[in-house]
């Protein structure tokens, strides 16, 4: 019994179950579940806040306070949240059909992007050698590496998505109606986000 | 796709006899077919599922007498920790994870799942993630090869992972097999979410899904949400015997409570995890062999959400005796007595759709009842359990152990059994013996009940669960009832897998529909072609199998 049609209406020609396409609720899906991973590493970070080393001379132990500074991370954040308004210039242009313009904008995408990793890698040494913080030190060591090093290791991945990605657009081999760029600054804007809390978190508040 | 080249391009059974077995092997292993992905899923599941019950077995034995050293208690504490690991991650997950693959595209009228290949790492990863876990035997030594095996329990409390106490690699392999597998998972229900909402056949609302795939639905969303945190908590306890950080050790300004909040926040959904799928699969069964259509569609689905969204704020009930105050105590002591109310409206469901049912009493059916009834023993020790100063009297005895098996065992597995009775005549083409069947269900449910009832008698006298042995004389009988249904459960799970095989070529010959039902999967011949649909199908209603065998009375008539 194998039949096709199962009750007297044909199907829809432009049948589409949902408005999204499988790629995008795929990618939504995926998205979530990193949305409870931060979730998890920031709540995780937040609950440490203030604790104390059993033992150790409070006045010596790094904190928040004593060693994080603002003027280095105000640049990287402005560096990768302008980066969010460059991919979404370089996906209008990739619209309109402007591809020197789109291989463009990307590419401030991907520098932006990697000034931040650089950026908060001369932090990290700063933090290291002059401050005496190392993930090992306290508690607040071992959160605040473990988070950001989460949200830079996304920031990374991310980079090295947006490399190979320009690479094949450079070369045009990617077809036109690729959804491949527009997942991918779906998850960029993502990362950006999850930084503007991180941000707002442990540089604002918790300091 | 490679799919095509994985399998024969026509009928199948005359020419695979010509194939060689390292072409049909190599076919497996290279599939991105959502089909054979799912066979291999289950077979993965009850590869593990023999050493799990081996492990079992083993404990039951030790436990028979007082005082008894047929396992040390280091190898004692490896077993309870194998066992339950095994049990969780790569028994129930691989089969509930099997079924879905090889019934949710069926079921929805589509060709594949939507990432064929995610799908195929999503399975391996997995996979290899149970043999890192039991490479530990093998490869993980540690000071005077002490520790062959991971030796922290299924929950692997802190400071039990501490380098100080894990000294070997052991929990790193724990660590990381189960980490591996969590990303398997989430691959999983990110594909199984995308899969549902963008493919369904034309006129498949997502009020029209069958339950199966609607309950599938909610279990990938709770997967989502509840794999993640697990995977964060086990990267910190990475961190914490590689790096030197202080996430769980209090001496230096850690927490090992944490550790048990991020890993119960992850445990209490998995629990439903393995539960919905229990649920998914008798609401297929029960209405086929009730001859009814199922009672209360609407409130069914919503009693999902329900559970689920619930599920996610009740995981402090596992810390009831951890002393953290008692209005946490309170608070989640009532959300966990809340979640009993969508599961009772399942219960009552289930018993309205059977009520004045011609109820046909094949295998699946049988499993699906044992399901039911046994779930509902789990469930009530639950809201006992939820009691906080009940619990403080016996949490962590045996009456917890008792409970949650009558939940996973009696509940989960119970209900996937029935699906391999179900299913296995659309996946294989013949039918599972019957007889073989009904005796299998006579020996798997009276040796479980003669397994699990005593422990709550053990427990209520005192018997903590994770000792490895023990001198107290009033527990004996009831160690030993439990061994004796430990021993007659494993005959009966030597009847499934002797039946699994055996049925395979002398089963009867199933054809397209051997249980007259009435989802979409049983339109197709079975086994299945590799493209599933000639015709992609359109559906007007819950039953699109029905209608098309009432034109006269169909159901999107009524519903």
């Amino acid at each position: 019994m194998s039949t096709g049609t199962l009750s007297n209406e044909q199907p829809h020609p432009q049948h589409q179950p949902s408005r999204l396409t499988t790629l995008e609720a795929g990618v939504v899906a995926f998205l979530c579940s990193e949305v409870a991973l931060f979730c998890t590493l920031i709540t995780t970070y937040v609950i440490f806040l203030g604790a104390e080393t059993p033992g150790a001379d409070p006045a010596k132990m790094p904190t928040p306070g004593n060693t994080l500074d603002l003027g280095l991370v105000i640049i990287n954040s402005i560096c990768l949240l302008s980066s969010s308004a460059t991919i979404y210039f370089a996906l209008k242009a990739r619209k309109r059909g402007a591809h020197s313009r789109y291989l463009i904008w990307f590419a401030i995408t991907i520098l932006l992007g990697i000034e931040f990793i650089l950026g908060t890698g001369y932090e990290w040494y700063g933090l290291m050698t002059e401050k005496q913080l190392w993930i090992s030190t306290n508690s607040f060591g071992s959160t605040f590496y473990t988070l950001i090093g989460f949200h830079a290791f996304h920031v990374s991945i991310g980079i090295l998505v947006m490399i190979i990605l320009w690479v094949v657009e450079a070369k045009r081999c990617l077809k036109a109606k690729s959804e491949a760029p527009e997942l991918v600054s779906w998850y960029w804007h993502f990362v950006d986000g999850v930084w503007i809390l991180i941000f707002t978190l442990v540089y604002l508040i918790g300091r | 796709m490679a799919t095509i080249d994985s399998f024969p391009a026509k009928e199948p059974s005359a020419e695979l006899a010509t194939v060689p077995l390292s072409t049909k092997l190599h076919g497996w292993v290279a599939s991105v077919d959502h089909k054979q992905i799912g066979i291999m899923y289950l077979m993965m599941s009850l590869f593990f599922l023999v050493l799990g019950g081996l492990q079992a077995f083993l404990i039951r034995a030790q436990l028979w007498a007082p005082n008894l050293e047929v396992v040390g208690p280091d190898t004692y504490n490896q077993l309870f920790t194998m066992h339950g690991t095994t049990m969780i991650f790569f028994v129930l997950m691989p089969m509930l994870s099997g079924f879905a693959n090889y019934l949710v595209p069926l079921m929805i009228g589509a060709r594949d799942v939507a990432f064929p290949r995610l799908n195929a790492l999503g399975f391996w990863l997995s996979f290899f993630g149970g043999c890192l876990l039991y490479f530990t035997y093998f490869g993980a030594q540690g000071l005077y090869g002490a520790e062959n095996a991971p030796d922290i329990g299924w929950f692997a409390y802190a400071p039990l992972t501490s380098p100080a106490y894990a000294r070997g690699n052991a929990t790193d392999y724990w660590i990381l097999g189960t980490m591996l597998t969590g990303a398997g998972t989430i691959a999983f229900g990110v594909n199984l979410l995308a899969t549902i909402f963008t493919m369904r056949a034309p006129g498949m609302l997502l009020t029209k899904l069958p339950l199966f795939v609607y309950i599938f639905m909610i279990d990938a969303v709770l997967i989502i949400i509840a794999f993640p945190p697990l995977t964060a908590a086990q990267v910190m306890l990475l961190l914490d015997r590689y790096a030197g950080a202080h996430f769980f050790d209090p001496q230096n300004g850690g927490s090992a409570v944490l550790w048990q909040h991020l890993f119960w926040f992850f445990g209490h959904p998995e629990v439903y995890i393995l539960a919905l799928p229990a649920f998914a699969i008798a609401s297929e069964v029960i209405p086929v062999f009730a001859r009814k259509v199922i009672f209360g569609y609407a409130s069914m689905a919503a009693a999902t959400a329900a559970i689920a969204f619930i599920s996610l704020g009740v995981w402090v009930h596992h810390m009831f005796t951890v002393g953290l105050s008692d209005v946490v105590d309170t608070i989640f002591a009532a959300s966990t007595f809340l979640i009993a109310i969508p599961t009772g409206i399942k219960i009552f469901n289930w018993t309205a759709t059977l009520y004045g049912g011609r109820i046909r009493l094949k295998t699946p059916m049988l499993f699906a009842l044992g399901f039911l009834s046994m779930f509902l023993i789990g469930g009530l020790t639950g809201i006992m359990l939820a009691v906080v100063p009940f619990d403080w009297q016996v949490s962590d005895s045996y009456f917890l152990i008792g409970h949650f098996h009558y939940v996973l065992f009696g509940g989960s597995l119970f209900s996937l059994l029935a699906g391999f009775y179900y299913w296995y005549p659309k996946m294989t083409g013949r039918v599972m013996s019957e007889k073989i069947g009904v005796l299998q269900f006579l020996f798997t449910f009276i040796g479980f009940n003669l397994l699990f009832f005593p422990m709550h008698i053990s427990g209520l006298l005192g018997m903590p669960r994770r000792i490895y042995t023990y001198t107290e004389p009033g527990w004996v009988l009831w160690n030993q009832l439990s061994t004796i249904g430990a021993a007659i459960m494993g005959i009966g799970f030597l009847f499934f897998f002797f039946n699994l095989i055996w049925s395979l070529r002398h089963g009867k010959v199933a054809g397209d529909d051997p249980w007259d039902a009435w989802t979409l999967e049983w339109t197709i011949p079975s086994p299945p072609p590799v493209y599933n649909f000639e015709n992609t199908p359109t559906v007007k209603s819950r039953r699109p199998l029905w209608d098309l065998k009432h034109p006269d009375d169909p159901d999107w008539e009524h519903e």
